[in-house]
């Protein structure tokens, strides 16, 4: 059984000027102990894809459209009740986002915020509650936690908070941890210290692992399997090392070629012309044709499905487990049955 | 937070001063001589002058002001003017009368931000509902009313024509701090008889206040629960209650407390309107009769008060935003 098991998850909400499926119909897996990476722009549809599976989308659970389906350890998430939704929360998907500065209430404590998330899912009270703060805090890497839990968020630097916050999704002790753009709002010398930290706890305790970023870079680093997002919807998915090494999709491509190398400095950006489209029309056929450097008539018209591609590693499978398998890509240029390009 | 209170109620001195010294010459400008007010018009130029060589209004203005900072120090205002309270001393006209308006407006402050504080929290939580609209109308209503217009309509509906308005007795004295004889009554019937004369008075007040203070709150949370840390609370699986009086209400009261502040002087200064229709004696009432009767003493040493609640309430809301959010009691400490 998989830890978490996403099928045509549709996340729709209400703006103005109309509906923004801003999350339209995403698979994914996660197998235990295992890491998977969402990369996609600002606007694909990353983060709402995270808060969806804590029921936690910015105007209720309502907005997870019916026939979504969001199972974990085998358990149907999408329209379970409150309580046990509060239970799973913290206790069994914790997560941790992408604004250290704000996400942490400023007119509390570290250590009380900490201690909340501790009385929420543990037994520990009092003298006990107190020291298990101390020891996540020490075990975050804030030095002094005894006496750091008394100082409130303001005291602390962005990388410090960040490790509060990890330290509260750890409090009670999830077997899902989502990363929603950690490092994106730190600096780069705290990002690898804190991206660490991550992968050495996920391994530590054997949690999956749900790392967000719409930096490849990043998720490479920690994450076995890739999934790439855009407009709402997966365009290609498959074991990390094996996308970046050969991608299929014209927009992985494009996301790799939007950064540069350390490697070949001779190599010039080639970013992705124009921005991912309102989530309230997006465009027809494939939602990628209007940005494609290679697109072919039939994109502009009909779109391709999410299709397994005949080279996949069968060697692979065994190996890590549900987490790694079939790559997959959603693209007419890989032929109508999903063939390789 | 020490060396807030320390910093802060050291500027507040200064302020002091200076309201004394405005409330001072700001007065010593107005027209008319007290001393003609005090006798009969006709009285010999002798006896007025000694009158006023009496009340040491002869002396020169520097002299009367410094006499005057020294009474403020000391609490000593002088002696009333007013046939009323003939030759009373200021500091007693006013504790006379203070204790009404002080249970008035503190009966009020207290419910008018309880009352206030729930029904915007409420609206925050349902913004854009039904319930949310016809509560905005609510206190947009009671807030933009003139007091004094709500003071003779709640006096109609509770009081004057309560029973041909409820089809029923409800009675509820529209005028005083206490019925006729009510000394002989026993403790308990005191505490009653005057919280029976409050109510309307006190209905008036909180309502004028509650609806600006609803509307204030309903806007800070509505910002509070965008904010990222509720959406942490909620990812560790707190219940919304919990979430929104918790981590919402701490954070979205830190706005309300700039409206303590300023709503703070009612409690010495009391009001003007309201006092009056339901004539209730509290300062504002003595104020104005005072100001009528050309009662400079008692007027000046009322000003101060004033001026000095002022400073005062102004000094607690600082000292509160040092309470509520720690950021600002770091930054100033």
């Amino acid at each position: 059984m998989s830890l978490l098991e996403i099928r045509n998850l549709r996340t729709h909400l209400a703006v103005p000027g109309g509906i923004a499926r801003a999350v339209d119909g995403v698979d994914l897996d996660l197998g235990e102990g295992g890491t998977v990476g969402v990369v996609g722009e600002s606007g694909s549809g990353k983060t709402l894809l995270a808060l969806s599976i804590l029921g936690l989308p910015p105007g209720g659970p309502d907005q997870i459209i019916d026939g979504s389906s969001i199972r974990y350890r085998g358990e149907e998430l999408v329209g379970v009740g409150n309580k046990r939704l509060r239970e799973i929360r913290g206790g069994e998907i914790a997560m941790i986002f992408q604004e250290p500065m704000t996400s942490l209430n400023p007119v509390f404590t570290v250590g009380d915020q900490v201690r909340e998330s501790v009385g929420l899912h543990t037994s520990l009270r009092g003298r006990a509650g107190k020291e298990e703060v101390v020891r996540l805090l020490g075990e975050v890497g804030i030095p002094d936690p005894s006496a750091r839990m008394r100082d409130y968020p303001h005291q602390f630097s962005g990388g410090m908070r960040q490790r509060v916050m990890i330290a509260m999704a750890l409090a009670g002790k999830p077997s899902l941890l989502i990363a929603d753009e950690p490092t994106t709002a730190l600096d780069v010398t705290i990002e690898a210290q804190i991206l660490d930290l991550i992968k050495e706890t996920q391994t530590r305790l054997g949690m999956g692992l749900l790392l967000i970023s719409h930096d490849l870079r990043t998720v490479s680093k920690v994450c076995e399997r890739l999934v790439v997002l855009y407009a709402g919807r997966v365009v290609e998915s498959g074991p990390t090392a094996e996308v970046l090494a050969s991608p299929k999709h014209p927009y992985t491509r494009g996301l790799m070629g939007s950064r540069l190398s350390m490697d070949d400095r001779r190599k010039s950006l080639r970013p992705i012309p124009g921005e991912v489209p309102e989530a309230t029309s997006w465009p027809r056929g494939c939602r990628f044709h209007p940005r494609c450097g290679e697109m072919i008539p039939r994109c502009r018209t009909r779109e391709p499905d999410l299709l397994p591609l005949e080279a996949a590693a069968p060697d692979s499978g065994g190996a890590v487990g549900p987490t790694t398998g079939v790559r997959k890509a959603r693209c007419w240029l890989l032929g109508e049955t999903g063939g390789g390009a | 937070m020490r060396s807030l209170v320390f910093r802060r109620t050291l500027t507040a001195i200064p302020l002091l001063l200076g309201v004394a010294t405005l409330v001072f010459f700001a007065l010593s400008l107005a027209p008319g001589d007290p001393a003609t007010l005090f006798y009969p018009i006709g009285a010999s130029p002798e006896v007025l002058d000694q009158l006023r060589r009496s009340l040491g209004l002869d002396d020169p203005l520097l002299v009367r002001y410094f006499k005057w900072l020294l009474g403020c120090l000391t609490g000593d205002f002088g002696v009333s003017l007013s046939p009323r309270y003939y030759q009373l001393p200021v500091r007693d006209v006013i504790l006379g009368v203070l204790p009404n308006t002080l249970l008035l407006a503190g009966c009020s402050l207290f419910l008018a931000f309880v009352v206030g504080s729930l029904v915007g929290v409420f609206q925050a939580t349902r913004q854009g509902s039904l319930i949310d609209s016809v509560l905005s109308g609510c206190t947009l209503f009671f807030y933009s009313v003139p007091s004094f217009w709500l003071a003779v309509m709640l006096g109609m509906f509770f009081s004057v024509k309560a029973e041909a308005f409820w089809g029923w007795p409800v009675f509820f004295p529209a005028s005083g701090v206490a019925s006729p004889g009510a000394d002989s009554l026993s403790t308990w019937g005191q505490v009653l008889d005057r919280a029976h004369h409050l109510f309307l008075p006190c209905l008036t007040l909180t309502l004028v206040m509650a609806g600006g203070i609803a509307r204030y709150v309903r806007t800070s949370m509505l910002e509070v629960v965008r904010q990222d840390y509720i959406r942490t609370a909620r990812a560790k699986g707190l219940p919304e209650s919990r979430v929104i009086l918790k981590h919402g209400l701490r954070n979205g009261l830190i706005p309300v407390v700039t409206l303590f502040g300023a709503y703070f002087p009612i409690l010495l200064s009391g009001t003007v309107l309201i006092e009056y229709v339901f004539t209730w004696p509290g300062m504002g009432r003595l104020m104005v009769d005072s100001v009528l009767a050309r009662d400079y003493p008692v007027v000046l040493g009322g000003t101060f008060l004033f001026g000095a609640a002022v400073v005062v309430g102004n000094l607690l809301a600082d000292l509160l935003y040092g309470v509520v959010d720690p950021r600002i009691r770091d930054a100033h400490g």
